[in-house]
């Protein structure tokens, strides 16, 4: 506990945030170029997929970020609600939107791999399909309730239960299909027998998922410090006001 | 490499487009968003402090 009170210094988290941010967002940019490079013009087309494969360099990494977001979602608003440390209400917060972006992106590139592999865009019956769109439904159902809250406590104790309630999805996509039948499919990575992939499609694949995770975390922390900004200017208003 | 013109084609660039426009769009606006953030923070303590003088 005590290490983690470290960084729930605001002032130790401005001063620690600050040189992070680019050193992990140009790494972030080098390796997504790297990855988009090598899946537009290096990688063979797929055995029975063909060309239509390529789409899994920007598709796996987000869908992969999206259940990671949401998993630091609910792990920032479990340590707020228990301890009350106000960077994690933060992080959580600045988590959401970009969490919900990249399940955004997860359903759109899945459903444009989706029609010429499957012939459908989406598939209604399916549980990896529906299990992400809830995903993306509950990340939009934080943003909204925190919005609809008068107080930053109040926003940040609802929006922690649902975020908390939440996390029993992310379970549920990951398994939903070994459990139901589903067009989607297999795990082909994050298997317990090691990855069913080739190399050659394996490397780009990790090192673009590495690059968006550190622009992922480049954003959240940009996000955190403009809120701890925000936060400051509207204490000292309230300073103002109280003096008066 | 990707064939130039036909469907499959048009899948991959919509989904590869459509990932780095958005992502490209998400760090515009935070960049954005946290200098603003910033600027007014600035400018509400330098009130303060000019008040308090």
């Amino acid at each position: 506990m005590k290490s983690l009170s470290v960084f729930a210094n605001p002032h130790r988290f401005m001063t620690m945030s600050k040189p992070v941010i680019p050193v992990i967002g140009i790494a972030g940019f080098l390796c997504v170029a790297y990855s988009t490079w090598q899946g537009l013009y290096i990688v063979r087309p797929e055995l029975y997929q063909g060309d239509a494969a390529r789409i899994m360099f920007v598709h796996v990494p987000m869908a992969w970020l999206a259940m990671a977001a949401y998993t630091f979602l609910a792990l920032a608003s479990f340590i707020w609600f228990v301890w009350r440390h106000e960077l994690a209400d933060l992080a959580a917060k600045s988590i959401a939107p970009l969490g919900a972006l990249s399940t955004g992106l997860c359903l759109a590139t899945g459903s444009v791999w989706g029609k010429p592999t499957w012939g459908t865009w989406f598939q209604w019956d399916d549980a990896r399909l529906v299990s992400v769109l809830v995903m993306f439904f509950l990340y939009l159902g934080y943003m909204a309730l925190r919005q609809a809250m008068d107080t930053h406590q109040r926003a940040a104790r609802a929006g922690a239960i649902l975020a908390m309630v939440g996390v029993i999805n992310v379970p549920i996509i990951k398994f939903s299909v070994d459990i139901w039948s589903s067009l989607h499919q297999d795990a082909s990575v994050l298997r317990i027998d090691g990855p069913a992939m080739p190399g050659e499609y394996l490397v780009p694949l990790l090192v673009g998922a590495l690059g968006y995770t550190f622009i992922f975390g480049s954003l959240t922390l940009m996000l955190m410090r403009s809120e701890i900004y925000m936060r400051r200017a509207e204490a000292k208003v309230l300073q103002g006001l109280v003096e008066k | 490499m990707i064939p130039v013109f036909d469907d499959t084609a048009t899948f991959i660039w919509v989904a590869y487009s459509l990932t780095i426009f958005s992502w490209v769009l998400a760090t515009i606006g935070v960049v954005q968003r946290t200098r603003t953030a910033k600027r007014q923070s600035e400018q509400t303590l330098d009130k303060k402090e000019h008040q308090d003088q």
